[in-house]
């Protein structure tokens, strides 16, 4: 595509969100590997027969080529990297969850190359397994990571080996503290070890992880709600 | 700071037409001001008369003065048959090419968690109620190919699921006459991930 070497910026990303803008054009979150997350206008890509818009379709990835110094640049071309099976059912409400993750807790125009690669994989990995599950766990304890809230899942705070048997309550701070007796917050070691290894073997497991991971991501949004999130529990109810 | 004045103003509220740019409002309010003021009139009092009196369908959510939108109030349609669409606009694109004989429930939008819309925004309550009321027996869901359109189509089929009723989702394929060359990337993925024995 001869427009990429046009002008701007290269880079490549992922599509979070678009939304219509004006008449013809769409407001697109990008999240990219070197430039992070960051918004754009595609000027006309809603008009007439043009492929950008079906280019930029949440959850593909893409290169891109990109002007302005602003918060909000424009984006100059845009192709699609290879085409992935459009994702279906759950695995569309888990897309929805990340990207708002990332809209809400990646600054603008910060660099998380790691991340980028880990949710190129975590978007390809939807539309090919049927662990959504296993993959968002998986997924949480990457972008926690990243944000600087590294787990330890090995060794509680002393410094003692995960007992399976055991349980924990895990303080982001400190780490796994072993208590005495089972609580709605406690978590067992087996759950510990199930996340370090990222295979999650009984139902208890898995439940206890999702609790986990809810109240760790929970911890670095503040305490505000997702909508996402919301929309999957109701999805869930049916 | 923005020009003062009634010209101003109504170019102003020109702008706000899909496709409408400030030239083109400005030509606007030119036109009706000095060749076609009693059209203008017209035009006024109609955006007003129907702002006040038009509203929602009762069952389907489309736009009408009624309570009830033709199509519903029509007792030859089959109440039993029901197609989901995001707009009052595809519900009329549909009823017009299509011959379809049942009736329409228009969402008036999409579920969009990251634009906080949600089941509540689309007043899915009223459909999960018809739903219940066990008068619809088949469901199609033409809904958009978007991510959005999709997940809607998806959170629809989850709730009629436990209701016993058929459920089908609109083909998207290859548009008629169309060459596997010609088509853009999205569209001949989809054709290809949904395609059918023959
Ligand atoms: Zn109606």
């Amino acid at each position: 595509m001869a427009g990429l070497r046009q002008s701007g910026l290269l880079d490549e990303g992922l599509v979070l969100h678009r939304r219509a803008y004006l008449e013809t054009s769409l407001m697109v979150d990008v999240f990219t590997r070197e430039h992070g997350r960051f918004r754009l206008i595609a000027k006309g890509a809603r008009r007439g027969r043009g492929p950008l818009i079906h280019v930029l379709r949440p959850f593909d990835p893409i290169r891109l080529s990109f002007t302005g110094r602003g918060e909000l640049k424009t984006l100059t071309a845009a192709e699609s990297l290879g085409s992935m099976p459009p994702l279906q059912g759950k695995a569309l409400f888990c897309g929805f969850y990340i990207a708002e993750l990332l809209m809400r807790l990646l600054p603008a125009e910060d660099a998380h190359p790691d991340l980028f690669e880990r949710t190129t994989a975590l978007f390809r990995g939807f539309g090919e397994s049927a662990a959504l599950d296993q993959l968002l766990r998986h997924y949480e304890i990457a972008l926690l990571e990243d944000m600087g809230y590294g787990l330890r899942l090995d060794e509680d705070a002393e410094g003692l080996s995960i007992d399976p048997q055991g349980a924990y309550l895990y303080d982001l701070e400190k780490g796994a503290l072993k208590v005495q007796a089972v609580t709605p917050l406690s978590v067992s070691g087996a759950t510990l070890l199930g996340l370090e290894k990222g295979s999650l073997e009984g139902d208890r497991e898995r439940l206890e992880a999702k609790r986990l991971m809810r109240r760790m991501v929970d911890h670095l949004l503040d305490g505000r709600p997702l909508r996402s999130r919301e929309l999957f529990q109701s999805l869930k109810r049916r | 700071m923005e020009p003062q004045g009634l010209l101003a103003r109504m170019t102003r509220a020109l702008r706000c037409l899909p496709g409408v740019g400030p030239k083109s409002a400005q030509r606007m309010t030119f036109y009706l001001l000095q060749r076609d003021r009693e059209g203008a009139r017209q035009l006024a009092l109609a955006v007003l008369e129907a702002l006040d009196k038009v509203g929602h369908c009762l069952e389907c959510r489309t736009l009408t003065e009624a309570e009830r939108c033709a199509i519903c109030a029509n007792p030859r349609r089959e109440k039993s048959l029901l197609c989901v669409v995001e707009t009052p606009a595809e519900a009329e694109a549909i009823n017009e090419a299509t011959g379809f004989k049942g009736v329409f429930f228009v969402l008036n939008g999409r579920l969009s968690p990251l634009d906080g819309i949600g089941p509540m925004e689309l007043r899915l309550d009223l459909l999960e109620n018809r739903l219940r009321s066990g008068e619809i027996q088949e469901i199609i869901l033409a809904t958009n190919t978007t991510v959005e359109g999709e997940a809607t189509a998806h959170y629809i089929y989850e709730m009629a699921r436990e209701h016993e009723i058929t459920i089908s989702k609109l083909a998207y394929g290859m548009p008629l006459g169309g060459e596997l060359e010609y088509v853009d990337g999205a569209t001949l993925s989809h054709a290809f991930h949904g395609r059918k024995s023959v």
